[in-house]
């Protein structure tokens, strides 16, 4: 179904995006004009033309033509003293299809994307009682995948979402975290180590990596969402059965996707928990 | 996080018939023009103008709650664009992220959006600062309190604080409704001088066909502003929904806000608005004008001399 649909210059556009060649179906004015308004945010109510440029580093008068437009469309209002804000035309382009939905909601068809296109499962979650608890869980097509759904509980001390959440905190919080009842103890013993060499990756990389832990010859990555206040709010992650997922994707494609993801949802997770 | 967008089809798979229902569809289910910002005259001969940019903003404001996903024939038909540039724009967008992928070849905006919509919001500190006090109104009264910009001819929430249990309206933050027929649109416009609210029924409500069904309530609700400093909007904008709506002005004088109080006419008769509400929407409308001023001599000092 898909490329008979594909006009010619598509399809010369996609075979271009693997090469050098510059995607001549992206339209930069468009995207230019997206990234004026994506400057603005709460820490940043007001700009001037001259200190968008500068943020952007594309010439003034660009930036210019693209903010004359934005105001004109009642994007951007501009104050006496040349300052510009957005508007609340701005609310009409779509904010209104997501502004009700929950971390976990916004989430999901990213999660699912991931999922489908590594016949994996992935998942976002929160840490509670001890323990991590799947707020959406999303499978691909492989019929090999952990009996997890959307509520279950998994083990901090063990799993990927569990160590997702361990990885930002200090030995001490992490202590706390884990709580000191007898099998915690027991199986974080068994997994500190395999956890502290993962946690070097974290480092490395911005995500963790599970690797038969949880459960053997199935791997996962995982990465912290932080509220407005730096905290872990919530973990993602994306795994799967070794042999559909081998480690190489998931270093070199899986993680790195999880990674924007959770940057994504860092500026809007804080709000609705 | 998508590679790419799939272009939309040259043609519907079976044209006569898919076109015929869809027409029928459109007329059925679309009373309302869409409010477009292309055909603005104007724009053509503004040589600094960078159409690409209005007509991708186009796209986007294409989404809404009731329309989350959109397919790429279903763009073109909206925004009156021909469907490669639709598809160019669709494609830039995706890249971008403010688009992703839904089922059935459809888009849906992604969070960017969402981010945008924040950071408009965060240039309203008073939508945030007015929240608990207005919820404190809309649970003592078993109501749903608003406050609304104008935005050209129509008014948007900045905030909205429902009650539980009461059948409410759904309005949201980012609900634009009609500046001629909705209350905080009556409340906004009974806050101007006489003549400048006669130049904006001009412009916004002489083009609309509903106007002249709406006038003398509207006239009406005029006259009891001038006695009494409020409006009441009693099923105008919606045969069983009563409000009660005050402007809050801005530093130049003019209307900024219309806070609002409203209810199902089965709960909130007139009698009950005039008795009940509004005394404490008067009362916290007065607060806010306050702190609106306080924002606005934070956010640009009045200049000396």
């Amino acid at each position: 179904m898909r490329s008979p649909d594909l006009p010619k210059q598509a399809r010369r556009t996609k075979s271009a995006q693997h090469g050098a060649v510059p995607d001549r179906q992206f339209v930069a004015a468009l995207a230019r004009g997206l990234e004026i308004l994506g400057c603005f945010s709460e820490a940043r109510p007001s700009l001037t033309v001259t200190e968008i440029a500068h943020l952007l580093g594309i010439p003034q008068p660009s930036v210019w033509r693209l903010c004359h437009t934005l105001i004109k469309l009642g994007y951007l209002t501009a104050d006496a003293g040349d300052r510009l804000r957005p508007a609340l035309a701005v609310l009409r382009l779509g904010y209104m299809v997501l502004s009700d939905l929950t971390t976990a909601e916004l989430a999901k068809p990213y999660l699912q994307d991931l999922a489908d296109r590594y016949f994996a499962a992935s998942g976002i979650a929160v840490c509670e009682d001890r323990g991590m608890r799947l707020l959406m869980r999303c499978e691909g097509g492989s019929e090999l995948v952990l009996n997890l759904q959307t509520g279950s509980r998994v083990s901090l001390a063990t799993s990927s979402l569990g160590w997702g959440y361990l990885a930002d905190l200090s030995p001490e919080e992490r202590e706390a975290a884990l709580g000191d009842s007898d099998v915690a103890r027991r199986s974080w013993k068994a997994a500190e180590p395999a956890f502290l060499e993962a946690c070097e990756g974290y480092r490395q990389h911005g995500f963790i990596i599970n690797a038969g832990v949880f459960h053997p010859g199935y791997n996962t990555a995982a990465v912290p969402v932080r509220d407005g206040d730096g905290r872990t709010a919530f973990v993602i992650n994306c795994g799967g059965e070794a042999s559909l997922l081998p480690m190489s994707v998931l270093e070199g494609e899986v993680g790195p996707r999880l990674k924007d993801l959770a940057r994504m949802l860092e500026g809007v997770a804080e709000r609705k928990p | 996080m998508t590679d790419s967008v799939k272009p939309p089809r040259k043609r519907p798979a079976k044209a006569g018939a898919a076109n015929g229902t869809r027409a029928a569809r459109a007329a059925a289910s679309v009373p309302e023009r869409r409010e477009s910002l292309l055909d603005d005259e104007a724009h053509q001969n503004d040589r600094q103008f960078v159409t690409a940019l209005a007509r991708g903003l186009e796209i986007l404001s294409c989404f809404g709650p009731r329309k989350a996903e959109i397919g790429g024939t279903q763009l073109a038909a909206m925004t009156g664009l021909p469907q490669p540039t639709v598809w160019r724009l669709c494609h830039t967008l995706s890249k971008m992220g403010y688009l992703i992928p839904a089922e059935g070849d459809k888009l849906r905006p992604g969070i960017p959006v969402l981010k945008l919509g924040r950071a408009a919001l965060a240039c309203v500190p008073l939508a945030e600062k007015a929240r608990a006090r207005m919820q404190a109104l809309a649970d003592s009264t078993g109501s749903a309190s608003g406050l609304a910009a104008r935005d050209g001819g129509r008014i948007v929430f900045v905030q909205q604080c429902l009650s539980e249990a009461q059948l409410v309206m759904n309005l949201r933050v980012g609900t634009r409704l009609s500046l001629i027929t909705s209350a905080a649109g009556w409340g906004l416009l009974a806050g101007f001088p006489e003549a400048e609210r006669e130049k904006l029924i001009a412009t916004h409500a002489l083009p609309d066909p509903r106007w002249p069904q709406v006038e003398p309530a509207f006239r009406e609700a005029m006259q009891d502003f001038a006695a009494r400093g409020y409006i009441l909007n009693i099923g105008v904008f919606h045969k069983s929904y009563n409000t009660a709506a005050v402007p809050i002005y801005g530093r130049d004088g003019l209307p900024a806000y219309a806070l609002t109080c409203a209810g199902s006419s089965a709960t909130h008769s007139p009698a009950f608005l005039r008795k009940v509400i509004v005394p404490e929407l008067m009362k916290l409308a007065g607060e806010l004008q306050a702190d609106l001023r306080a924002f606005e001599a934070a956010a640009s000092p009045p200049r000396r001399g």
